[in-house]
């Protein structure tokens, strides 16, 4: 009997192919490997049984945590369909480290790629901004660039000058009113204005224990955006310039400024120096 | 809120009843230093060096902190993931817990984590791989770690020896601690009919370096059959209490842990169940001053 057991290796395999083999399309659960039901004592409950534990545990201890990162969403989707979906996902997608705080990167592509959600493509937008607040909440901590840094740059430098984001930044460019979205979506109060409201450009940071959420300009948001790109200041400033909608939009001082008393960049290189 | 800083470091864990950090819990903490004698920590909730971290950071000042892992997977083949491995080490660097502790269970099977502890069958083989795997974690940590008898719903047919003999072979072998677990004890007694008290009675009293306590819940299949469900969510058992006395009679005096991690509570619940144990805690020592 013993020559008939799988070996540590296989037993490990066998475990993987069970918990995350997709349930079949009538809602029946597959079956486990001969092997692995052979190697599990009965015990008065059925091999399949005692499996299914983990299969399950898997599946909602994994579901809870995207239901936690994606709060939004699921209000927006509803917390059945957003359930089911998020049941096909985590088997998918299984996890590929244990820190749960990286989990679900790929989810809102995931939800972008399903041609049912098609026309909803401000729950895609609000995925987005959630997955970019749990990035923002668990990158890791770094003092923010000192205005002082960079007004001391000799001032013919400056132009040339690369800021470096801060760890903590992330920015969000959406079809859809996705600040509003989010929050009419965790208050209960979405409403259908909403969907036709202006697109948005905002930037999220942590200053310190809290991500942090601000509106830019298009024109600003084109500035940082091409800073972060490798563009030096003054690049960036034509890049700004040239998205300005009306004349006089875009402000290089005001808009750095603005972005100094944030928590925007970590560092700045003086190129002039290199 | 922002995290004011304290000089004074963690230290060693007292042998008294410490609570499990939840992040429910952080800003209480550190806002009204509560007195509770040590902390336990999840590592992989700190990992990314972002938010939680910096509660971390800052609580480990005011607590002597203990780090228990639940993802570096000491049971599976092939030895351990050496990234994450590097990133639990450079973790307890920064935060230089007292205690470091892990399961006796697999959750990753190649690439994949399976976000659980899966049962081991208690083989030659399983051993020499988490020997091997133990020693590997302790050269990186520098240090002996403790190991902890997970909770199981299922047992295999292939296992040679029983669960207490496996855990007192890993420590023999490895040069590790025992991190005796008594809710999972019991759960496994029930659910694999074995004697509780036996388990613990054969465990070697000098392997034993801390105990676990914690709630389970009882789940019924549709036919009626039970099985006990480790999920950290209610109060300790009875039963378990009365196990917890016996393991510190066998052991003596250890610290000891109140887990919590589903329906977390207010604070205080966990407070008043640290405060059972160290009655017991205590009762003991008394008891051994006395004699």
């Amino acid at each position: 009997m013993l020559l008939m057991q799988p070996n540590l290796s296989t037993l490990q395999a066998d475990f993987r192919a069970t918990v995350l083999a997709d349930t079949g399309a009538d809602g029946a659960e597959p079956a486990p490997p001969a092997a692995l039901l052979a190697a599990v004592n009965a015990n008065g409950i059925p091999p399949e049984r005692r499996l299914a534990i983990h299969r399950n545990h898997f599946a909602t201890t994994l579901i809870d945590a995207l239901g936690g990162i994606f709060e939004a969403t699921r209000a927006l989707l509803g917390p059945e369909f957003f359930d089911a979906f998020a049941k096909c996902y985590v088997r998918a997608h299984p996890p590929s480290t244990p820190g749960l705080f990286e989990y679900g990167e790929a989810f809102p592509d995931a939800l972008a790629n399903t041609p049912g959600l098609a026309d909803h493509g401000y729950v895609i937008d609000v995925a987005r901004l959630e997955w970019a607040m749990h990035e923002s909440f668990h990158a890791p901590a770094a003092p923010a660039l000192q205005p002082s840094r960079l007004t001391a740059l000799p001032a013919d430098q400056i132009g040339d000058a690369l800021l470096e984001a801060h760890p903590t930044v992330r920015l969000i460019q959406a079809t859809f009113p996705v600040h509003a979205l989010w929050r009419g979506a965790l208050d209960n109060a979405v409403d259908g204005d909403m969907l036709h409201g202006e697109p948005a450009h905002l930037i999220l940071s942590r200053p310190n224990l809290d991500v942090e959420l601000a509106p830019l300009a298009p024109a600003a948001y084109a500035f940082v955006n091409a800073l972060f790109a490798g563009q030096s200041i003054g690049q960036a400033a034509g890049t700004g310039a040239s998205a300005s909608t009306t004349t006089g939009e875009f402000d290089l001082g005001e808009t750095l400024g603005a972005c100094l008393a944030q928590t925007v960049f970590a560092d700045v290189v003086n190129t002039g120096n290199i | 809120m922002t995290l004011s800083q304290h000089p004074a470091p963690t230290g060693p864990i007292p042998a008294k009843a410490g609570i499990g950090l939840r992040a429910p819990h952080f800003e209480q903490i550190v806002e009204e230093r509560p007195d509770i004698p040590w902390l336990e920590f999840h590592p992989e909730n700190y990992l990314g060096g972002g938010a939680p971290y910096l509660y971390l950071e800052r609580i480990r000042q005011d607590y002597p902190m203990s780090m228990h892992g639940v993802g570096l997977s000491l049971g599976s083949v092939g030895g351990l993931d050496k990234e994450h491995l590097a990133r639990l080490a450079d973790l307890a660097d920064h935060i230089e817990p007292g205690l470091i502790s892990e399961h006796l269970s697999f959750a990753r099977v190649g690439a994949d984590y399976l976000n659980d502890l899966l049962p081991l069958p208690y083989t030659e083989e399983a051993l020499a791989q988490v020997v091997s795997n133990v020693q590997q974690a302790q050269d990186a940590f520098k240090r002996p770690i403790l190991v902890e008898n997970a909770s199981a719903y299922m047992t295999f047919a292939a296992s040679t020896m029983p669960e207490h003999v496996f855990m007192a072979e890993v420590c023999r072998q490895a040069g590790c601690k025992a991190l005796l677990d008594v809710n999972n004890v019991y759960v496994n007694a029930r659910n694999h009919d074995f004697d509780a008290s036996a388990f613990i009675a054969e465990t070697p009293a000098d392997i034993i370096g801390e105990i676990h306590l914690a709630g389970h819940a009882v789940n019924l299949f549709d036919d009626g059959q039970e099985i006990r469900i480790d999920d950290h969510g209610s109060h300790v058992d009875a039963a378990v209490w009365t196990l917890f006395e016996q393991a510190i009679t066998h052991a003596g005096r250890v610290p000891a842990l109140i887990e919590w991690d589903t329906r977390i509570p207010a604070l205080e619940v966990l407070q008043d169940e640290a405060a059972r144990a160290e009655a017991i805690l205590s009762a003991h020592s008394d008891a051994a001053d006395a004699a």
